[in-house]
């Protein structure tokens, strides 16, 4: 065990801070998000991104990586997290969709997918929650009826981010209606164009983020779109996302709120108090502790582990260190945190949302119960 | 950055816990002493060397848990942290630690012949007679007293920085130890009482209570041991003051879910729930560590800024920029 940072690993995450610096416009590199603010630039982002070779750095050379170790792309995370996330929808592309279709697309699907994604040049959404399946993901009622080479699609997917500039959707739908419900699931690479496929914004109180719903009406896509056999995409869905409770660095952009609000609340003279203080400096070592548990959870991911109970500890730790920094930040500023596009109110709605995206926090909780603590299975 | 038990550090794991397993746990009544037997053990196995220059102190992070856990009363945290970096000859006895001007029962200060005060800028460490220190009537398990007033030449004097630090580790690492133990027996307990026809701990009110505490220790967990090795002033105070208030938490948690039983004699929760409440008391607790560490970690912000006319900038559509890199950069 040890916990320094080889000095490559170092010199590049000097080197992409300063391209960070120099390439995401300065309105975006401010601590407080906007409306989907990157979903328009993040194309253009990401081109440059791949170009350095900085966007699947961690993929395989066959499919446009560079095989890099899977610190470099953590550290490649953290740095565009704390920066906003300039690669908008396109996170989700390099973290899991990407990796999915290289575990269990085709040739033709490889060729036709990887290419775009390691280049920056696609966004993508993903057609998982319903209106009665979010956290009981399997319960879902969208359905794919197979008529010759095709299927036809009728359903409708929520709470959907990015839909309304993506490119494809990675799509899940039952497959059959019998049967046990984990083995009832496949995957479809869809195109969003495909006739029969309806976007609606749905309005939240979030400000920071836009949801739609999606509506599938008849929509037939072809049989080569399936992604992995006919009713064995569950398994392939739950690896691919097991990467991704420790895949929104959170921590890293929640540090650097708190060192501004500490900073504000030296400026106002507040930060005397000891409370403020003990405040501030738990929430620190809560992203701190956060920060390890997901480099421990990446670290035995990269040599080949399957899911394991870490990675719900390190989620869950992610999530109380947002709302830690935000808690704080709000006891500094109080009512002035209830101004719109402050600093502390994109913090707070920030805080508001880290316990859903990614698997609800009470679901991370039941599964450590279960699978790290080993207690009996719930009533 | 590796997060898996190098060969050394898995043999001496394996030797602290084959030590631990040879050794009785003293269980006589009266009052508490500390394990005179397994201290004299530890060190015929050599684990009180005296750390060689590029050593880090994750060894002394890994010893002074697992003899915590195992719920043994044997001072070795501030041995191993303190002593092991600090005298030429590691003491036999424990050692007392204060800051200047506490008046508070310390651990093992009635065993104890040296006396650490730390003041404003110097540590320094005097030769006191344990037999004239002040035992304090108490009952949270550590034996506690009053030490006797330190006097004449300190033996030894550091910057205060360096003594706090290691108090702090040596603090931290045992409450990670006694949460681990306290969760563990409450886990067990739980797994297998049964109310309304089912096993408690199969209630997910209970499952839901039990998983955020295994969260905290694990966070607990990771942060001692990067701030063992890193052997730095802010990150060991930031643990510290995370281990302290996680370790309230811990303790009233873990007897509210063993409800009767977690309170008799017998069943023993108390050897690590009361231990808990002392440690996180002990060096003025988790405000003191939580301020120590606010003034490391931003004392750049704090200097910089503390002289500024309070209030003069309003956050009103306050878009901040990103703080320089070097902030959260890995030191």
């Amino acid at each position: 065990m040890e916990f320094a940072w080889s000095e490559d690993e170092v010199e590049f995450r000097q080197t992409l801070r300063a391209f960070i610096r120099e390439h995401v416009r300065d309105e975006d590199q401010l601590l407080v998000p906007g409306e989907d603010p990157y979903s328009d630039s993040s194309i253009e982002f990401c081109r440059k991104l791949a170009a350095k070779g900085w966007l699947v750095p961690h993929w395989p050379k066959e499919y446009g990586g560079s095989d890099a170790s899977s610190w470099i792309f953590a550290i490649t995370s953290e740095e565009l997290w704390a920066a906003g996330e300039p690669r908008g929808s396109q996170y989700m592309n390099v973290n899991w969709i990407g990796p999915a279709i290289i575990a269990a697309g085709t040739p033709e699907q490889k060729a036709q997918h990887l290419g775009r994604i390691a280049s920056g040049d696609v966004l993508w959404c993903q057609g998982f929650s319903e209106l009665d399946a979010g956290s009981d993901l399997v319960a879902m009622q969208t359905f794919a009826k197979k008529d010759g080479d095709h299927y036809v699609v009728n359903g409708q997917k929520i709470w959907t981010s990015y839909a309304s500039k993506a490119e494809y959707c990675f799509l899940l739908a039952k497959t059959r209606q019998d049967g046990d419900p984990q083995h009832s699931i496949s995957i479809f690479l869809v195109p969003m164009n495909t006739p029969g496929v309806r976007v609606e914004v749905v309005p939240t109180m979030l400000d920071i983020h836009t949801v739609h719903r999606l509506t599938f009406e008849n929509v037939r896509v072809p049989a080569s779109c399936r992604m992995g056999a006919e009713n064995a995409g569950w398994p392939i869905v739950r690896d691919a996302l097991s990467d991704e409770r420790v895949g929104t660095p959170r921590y890293a952009r929640a540090e650097e709120v708190l060192n501004r609000v500490v900073e504000i609340a030296a400026e106002r003279g507040l930060f005397a108090d000891g409370r403020l203080q003990r405040m501030a400096s738990h929430a620190s070592a809560a992203c701190r502790a956060a920060r390890l548990l997901s480099y421990q959870v990446r670290q035995s991911r990269s040599k080949g582990a399957g899911a394991g109970p870490e990675a719900y500890i390190g989620r869950v730790a992610i999530v109380r260190a947002e709302r830690e920094v935000a808690e704080f930040a709000v006891e500094v500023v109080g009512e002035e945190s209830l101004l719109g596009g402050s600093l502390v109110d994109g913090e707070f709605r920030t805080a508001m949302i880290a316990g859903l995206g990614g698997g609800s926090y009470e679901m991370q909780l039941n599964l450590i119960a279960r699978l790290w603590l080993r207690l009996p299975k719930g009533a | 950055m590796d997060f898996t038990l190098n060969e050394r550090q898995l043999q001496l794991r394996s030797l602290i816990r084959g030590i631990l397993a040879q050794q009785e746990r003293p269980d006589k009544a009266g009052a508490p002493v500390f394990d005179a037997a397994l201290m004299a053990a530890l060190r015929s196995k050599g684990l009180y060397r005296k750390r060689a220059p590029g050593d880090d102190l994750l060894d002394a992070a890994m010893i002074t848990e697992e003899v915590s856990q195992a719920n043994r009363l044997a001072p070795v945290g501030l041995q191993l942290f303190l002593c092991a970096a600090l005298f030429d000859q590691i003491p036999q006895e424990p050692i007392a630690i204060q800051y200047e001007g506490s008046r508070v029962p310390l651990r093992y200060a009635a065993s104890a012949s040296t006396l650490v005060i730390l003041g404003d800028v110097e540590a320094n460490a005097y030769r006191v007679d344990p037999a004239k220190a002040e035992l304090a009537p108490s009952n949270y398990v550590y034996p506690l007293a009053y030490p006797a007033p330190a006097s004449g030449k300190p033996i030894g004097t550091w910057p205060v920085a360096v003594v706090r630090r290691r108090w702090q580790l040596a603090l931290a690492a045992e409450i990670v130890g006694a949460m681990s133990a306290a969760l563990a027996q409450v886990v067990s307990y739980l797994s297998d009482r049964k109310q309304f026809g089912k096993r408690i701990g199969s209630f997910q009110a209970v499952q839901h209570r039990l998983a955020e505490l295994a969260v905290s220790v694990e966070c607990a967990r990771l942060l001692v041991h990067e701030a063992a090795w890193r052997d730095d002033d802010a990150l060991a105070a930031s643990a510290a003051c995370y281990a302290a208030t996680a370790a309230r938490q811990v303790c009233l948690d873990a007897h509210q879910l063993s409800g009767a039983r977690g309170f008799t004699l017998e069943f023993k929760l108390y050897l690590s729930t009361l231990r808990l409440q002392a440690l996180s008391l002990e060096g003025r607790g988790a405000t003191q560590h939580g301020a120590c560490a606010a003034n490391e970690h931003w004392s750049v912000a704090m200097t910089q800024l503390l002289g500024c006319e309070a209030g003069n900038q309003s956050i009103q559509g306050g878009r901040t920029r990103r703080s320089e890199p070097s902030s959260h950069s890995p030191s």
